[in-house]
């Protein structure tokens, strides 16, 4: 930096090269494998190459919907996606409400305990969590156990193979598992609030409430939007491994999640082709959802998330 | 795009800087990397056992179901007699996506023990090595050559027409093609015989009569020995491929198998090619005989969530009455609690006609092959050599002569106190052999060659431990011996046999062939139908809803492709049948 | 902090009772699995498999924890684990405050661009096999920067500091630009000290991803050098549960299926990995709280 004035523009390219090694790795790892997609275009078992493989143009994607079974199942499948997708939607401010009224514990013990041992779920993995759930609900479970001796029921309840309110327990579980842990991100947001705007609410004579909604909750809220805007863009991906070990015959019609599907379908050998040909199409919906929710928020909040 | 005037020069000079240091670090890693086993400058001409280089050899095996280096007792063993450490790709742990990722990056190990429609696809690949030459100059490979490797490998017609010898096949019985060795069927009614023998060991003429059986065995035994509640039939999801995997090896018990490799038919003895979802089909009549049961009450309620952990556990507490699978005996039963005739025991059905496949006197369906990109095949090929030679397979299936076993005055092994429980207790071996525990210094390649049905030509015994004179001898129980008195026979293959209530149909080994994207699909969908409809019919309300489920399933699979995946099958079936023919022919 | 709350009415104590109720359940239902698993590591298998152990562990005995840290391979792994996840952790936490940091300001060249380039790779799945491709080509199998490389720049994170950065006043940063100070020093000097909260959140959430991760070994490692503590785990747990396909091939001989079948993994060996693999985070995440202090006093620098 010879001269002391600096250009605009050439700072904004000094900022540019800062980033620039980032970038790099992003278009390495992220943006270079890419070039698979090009697979789905094409009937590809290894070890045969790409280059030897038939190319079949659009007929996995078509092979989605090719007769009314399939579609039928399809339909289902996406009710249930949108079910659960739409639950946890719904309840994606219970994190925040959490962080909250976490917050307004003047225990610190008590308030570090619960800060500490509510993530404690989300380190069991969903096979162990359903060894919990079997010997809880099984009909030799405690639960049944426990009815049983209080004379409530004579045959057990089979709650593990029940098929309604399949989408609600899922969302139960999930919930349980995550709440304490996705709360972290808004007890570090809750820090960053400056505290003069405490101060002066209390000066005001604010009740505890009042405080929340006033200067709690709204400074709390861009952190949410972009979550609910990320959240949303990942509305096709409910992940797998949680529905997969909870699935049996008699849920499955209300289980199965897009995920679930694509890997049954791939349990018995399922084309490689076809599993890119569905990842593909899931990635290009969460970008185009990303980008109009974005768009969404721009019109209603005037501001946009990315 | 980005115009030079935009940078300064001292920004330029960082952003090479960083993007330099990335390289180097990238290039370095490569390098380090790249040069792992060595080994490669000794070309070891055939015979010449020149083993002072150590070599690493990557196990890429199907049937591993550990993930490392070979250790323990084992691995010193090779270590010593060939400088050899091998490190193992399990599949089983590291998911199929292993095999698809490393096939596509063109090296998937070294010896490779993989399934008989991989090696298909591997051959035209050229990612397996041609044996035939290297395999004449072995001492003991060479000896199966003609009975077994070349019927094997002759069979892939349209990838080897030449009859080149690319790979060996697992778990070589060499007994004969028509053989069947073991005490009992892979697949038949198993019961507690103390139970059995507790309700007065009634004569059972059919499957009605069975759970009229199990239910007043149920009425008689309430509890298990450790107080939970009997259950006489329990079953398991996790299992499931094709269909439901219980109702399929019930089938077997009335004379129709379900092939590996297809999923829509049942296949007789005589060549009966039967669709699934025929209504005269044993899989219909399996579902039929699980519903009534479970219309008595009979079937365990956790059946549809519990996988089979939850079962084996069931097991091992005898809560279980009716079991299918021989070695599902083995959880519960011990010499111990035989000596007092407790324990599971076969129980025939007088309307059984079960059927069998012979002894894996061609293999049973993997093989060992050694990739097209292995450093030093010839030292890969030695140590194979060993690995079906009579020492070879002493030290893997037995252990150490006097650790595990020890030679009697006959001229026969007999296994020692501790070579009885080894395995078991994963005794710890002295540190001469390489310490550890016995069972973890075990090989983890998990599967071979020759297989433990072998001769052993100093013995004239199998190589299979349980089935020495002196071992016999020690598990003559109570139970056994009520046994033999009510039937009549030394065992219950035995039996089966003598009543002609078997078929022993023989064992062939080949590849099906791969299913095209297409079948696949279809396939994975029809099987994902099946399976759930089949729960349901089992757990069905009333017989409406059992037969409404039925014919539900048999105009929607037609909907999902059936016709076209069930031609693929009738092929495949087509090709058992000649081979089990050609086998008959050649004995 | 809490010396000016004195405005105290009914619906407050209300709330306050409320809160340390719910906050009570909610604690117990997620505390009682794991004390669950705990007793049920260290009582009698037999016993556990009955399902009997349910408020206390019964015939304590610790020999599932014994046999585990006789893995072989555990302390290599150990190491491993530890490495990757301190290194690893430690670039994505310096790379998300960084690009965070970076994507609030205006003058970046085509910044709307770039950020959005990064964000969207967030939903990229491309398959198993370029991946792979990718990285052995890279040369990144059988190498440790494999744990490394790919993880550094993680667009979740870049959001998370990046939302943070914006809801901290303008005026920080302004002072320091009149100051003199360059980008990197306000980034170094003001952004880090501020951010510690929502790094510390980022440093917990990579680090417990690093600790847990082991489906890249799976793909990219075969010396088992490069093991890592969950992947030996994983394989402890995996190694029993491979009986299914082997009963398939009928004829891979009874004995050899009998002598699997016996050693299945209970689930009780299931849950001491689990405690082994938790209990360190557990030790951990309280110190990393110690950052979730509400301590900016902004009035001051305005003063």
């Amino acid at each position: 930096m010879r001269t002391k004035r600096r250009s605009l523009k050439n700072e904004s390219a000094i900022h540019f090269l800062y980033i620039l090694p980032f970038l790099i790795l992003l278009a390495i790892f992220a943006y270079l494998p890419l070039y698979g997609w090009i697979y789905a275009f094409f009937d590809y078992k290894p070890p045969i190459p790409l280059s030897r493989s038939p190319f079949v143009g659009f007929k996995w994607f078509a092979s989605l919907v090719e007769t009314q079974v399939k579609i039928d199942q399809l339909i289902q499948v996406i009710k249930n996606t949108f079910g659960i997708s739409g639950l946890m939607l719904m309840f994606s401010w219970l994190p925040m409400i959490f962080a909250i009224f976490l917050n307004e514990i003047r225990a610190v013990r008590f308030r570090k305990a619960v800060q500490t041992l509510t993530t404690l779920p989300n380190f069991i993995s969903w096979v162990l969590v359903y060894s919990i759930a079997f010997a809880m609900f099984s009909s030799e479970g405690m639960v049944n156990g426990l009815l049983r001796q209080l004379g409530a029921i004579d045959s057990p309840i089979l709650f593990l193979q029940d098929s309604s309110h399949v989408w609600l327990t899922m969302w139960m579980w999930i919930t349980w598992k995550s709440l304490g842990w996705s709360a972290i991100m808004y007890i570090a947001a809750i820090t960053s609030i400056d505290e003069s705007l405490y101060e002066a609410a209390y000066v005001d004579g604010a009740t505890r409430m009042q405080v929340i909604w006033h200067v709690t909750l709204p400074s709390l809220l861009p952190t949410y939007f972009v979550l609910l805007v990320l959240q949303v863009a990942n509305f096709l991906n409910n992940g797998l491994e949680q529905y997969f070990v909870f699935q049996n015959a008699f849920n499955k019609e209300y289980i199965q999640v897009l995920d679930l599907y694509v890997y049954n379908l791939a349990i018995g050998g399922g084309s490689y082709s076809v599993s890119v040909a569905i990842s593909m199409m899931k990635s290009l919906i969460s970008v185009a959802l990303l980008f109009s929710v974005n768009q969404l928020s721009k019109w209603l909040r005037g501001e946009g998330v990315v | 795009m980005i115009k030079d005037r935009l940078f300064s020069r001292k920004a330029w000079i960082i952003c090479l800087t960083i993007l330099m240091v990335a390289a180097v670090v990238l290039a370095g890693c490569k390098s380090s990397s790249g040069g792992g086993g060595g080994g490669s400058g000794s070309s070891g001409s055939s015979g010449s056992n020149d083993y002072s280089e150590h070599l690493t050899i990557t196990v890429f095996s199907n049937a591993a179901n550990y993930q490392g280096e070979q250790t323990g007792w084992y691995g010193k063993l090779l270590k010593d007699k060939f400088n050899i450490t091998l490190n193992i790709l399990a599949p089983q742990v590291a998911g199929s996506q292993l095999y698809n990722t490393r096939v596509a990056g063109g090296d998937l190990g070294d010896i490779l023990v993989i399934d008989n429609s991989q090696l298909e696809e591997l051959i035209p690949a050229g990612m397996v090595l041609d044996l035939t030459d290297m395999i004449q100059n072995t001492k003991h490979l060479s000896q199966y050559v003609e009975k077994h490797f070349k019927p094997f490998n002759s069979s892939f017609t349209e990838v080897n027409p030449e009859g080149r010898i690319y790979a060996m096949p697992t778990f070589i019985a060499p007994t004969s093609p028509t053989t069947f060795s073991e005490e009992l069927p892979y697949s038949s009614p198993i019961l507690p015989w103390d139970y059995y023998q507790g309700i007065g060991a009634p004569k059972i003429t059919d499957l009605d009569h069975l759970l009229e059986v199990l239910k007043t065995m149920r009425d008689q035994y309430p509890k298990a020995p450790n107080g939970l509640p009997t259950i006489p039939i329990t079953l398991w999801k996790d299992w499931d491929g094709g269909s439901m995997e219980n109702v399929r090896w019930i089938s077997n018990w009335y004379g129709y198998e379900h092939p590996e490799g297809t999923t829509t038919i049942q296949l007789s003895a005589s060549g009966d090619i039967m669709p699934l979802i025929d209504d005269r089909s044993n899989y219909k009549k399996v579902l039929q005989f699980l519903f009534k049961a479970n219309q008595m009450g009979l079937v365990d309620p956790d059946s549809a969530a519990q996988d089979w952990n939850k079962v084996a556990e069931k097991l091992t507490n005898k809560q279980v009455l009716l079991l299918w699978y021989t070695w599902q005996r083995g959880f519960y039963n011990t010499i111990a609690r035989g000596m007092n005739g407790d324990g599971y025991a076969a129980v025939p059905i007088a309307d059984v006609h079960i059927l069998q496949t012979s002894d894996a006197y061609y293999g049973n369906g993997r093989v060992f092959a050694i990739g097209s990109k292995a450093k030093n095949p010839q030292r890969i090929m030695d140590f194979l050599d060993w690995y079906v030679s009579p020492e070879g397979l002493r030290y893997t299936i037995n252990g150490f002569e006097g650790f595990n076993y020890e030679r009697t005055e006959d001229g026969k092994f007999r296994l020692t106190e501790i070579g009885q429980t080894a395995f078991q207790d994963n005794t710890p071996v002295p540190d001469e052999y390489g310490g550890g525990g016995y069972q973890d210094g075990q090989y983890k390649i998990n599967s071979l060659i020759i297989g433990d049905f072998g001769t052993d030509p100093e013995t004239g015994e199998f190589y299979n431990s349980n089935y020495w004179s002196h071992t016999l001898a020690a598990n003559d129980t109570k139970l056994r011996q009520e046994w033999q008195q009510m039937f009549g026979t030394t065992n219950a293959t035995e039996y089966y046999i003598k009543n002609n209530m078997i078929d022993i149909v023989p064992n062939i080994n080949t590849s099906l062939g791969s299913d095209s994207s297409d079948i696949k699909n279809k396939r994975s969908q029809i099987s994902d139908y099946v399976k759930d409809a089949s729960w349901k019919m089992v757990f069905a309300k009333d017989q409406a809803e059992f037969d409404q489920l039925w014919s539900k399933m048999q105009t929607d699979v037609k909907g999902l492709g059936w016709d076209d995946v069930f031609a693929v099958d009738s092929e495949r079936a087509q090709k058992i049948i000649r081979l089990r023919a050609e086998a008959l022919a050649n004995q | 902090m809490t010396a000016l709350r004195r405005s105290t009415d009914v619906t407050d104590i209300i709330i306050t009772i409320l809160t340390y109720v719910l906050f009570s359940a909610f604690t117990f239902i997620c505390v009682y699995p794991f004390y669950y698993i705990i007793i049920n590591t260290i009582s009698a298998n037999d016993i556990s498999a009955r399902g009997e152990v349910i408020f206390w562990p019964k015939q304590v005995h610790f020999q599932n924890y014994i046999d585990i840290f006789k893995v072989p391979g555990l302390w290599n792994a150990l190491m491993i684990s530890i490495s990757r996840t301190v290194l690893g952790t430690t670039l994505t936490v310096g790379a998300s405050a960084f690009l965070g940091y970076m994507f609030t300001k205006d003058k970046i060249w085509m910044r709307k661009f770039w950020y959005r380039f990064t964000i969207i790779t967030m939903f990229f799945n491309a398959g198993i096999i370029p991946w792979y491709l990718t990285m052995k080509t890279l040369g990144l199998t059988n190498n440790f920067l494999a744990y490394i490389l790919p993880t550094i720049v993680a667009p979740f994170y870049i959001i998370l500091v990046k939302t943070f950065v914006e809801s901290t006043p303008k005026e920080l940063q302004q002072a320091a630009t009149i100051d003199g100070a360059g980008t990197l020093m306000i980034f170094w000097r003001i952004m880090l000290p501020i951010c510690k909260p929502i790094l510390a959140t980022v440093a917990i959430f990579s680090a417990v991803d690093q600790w847990n991760a082991f489906q890249d070994t799976l793909l990219l490692v075969t010396d088992s050098n490069l093991y890592s503590l969950q992947f030996i785990l994983y394989n402890y747990i995996k190694q029993a549960s491979s009986l299914s396909t082997l009963v398939n091939l009928q004829n891979a001989g009874s004995t050899a299926i009998a002598s699997l079948a016996t050693e299945q993994t209970t689930t009780s060996i299931r849950m001491t990995v689990t405690i082994i693999v938790v209990a360190p985070i557990m030790f951990v995440y309280p110190i990393f709280q110690r950052f979730f202090v509400k301590g900016i006093m902004i009035g001051a620098v305005k003063g």
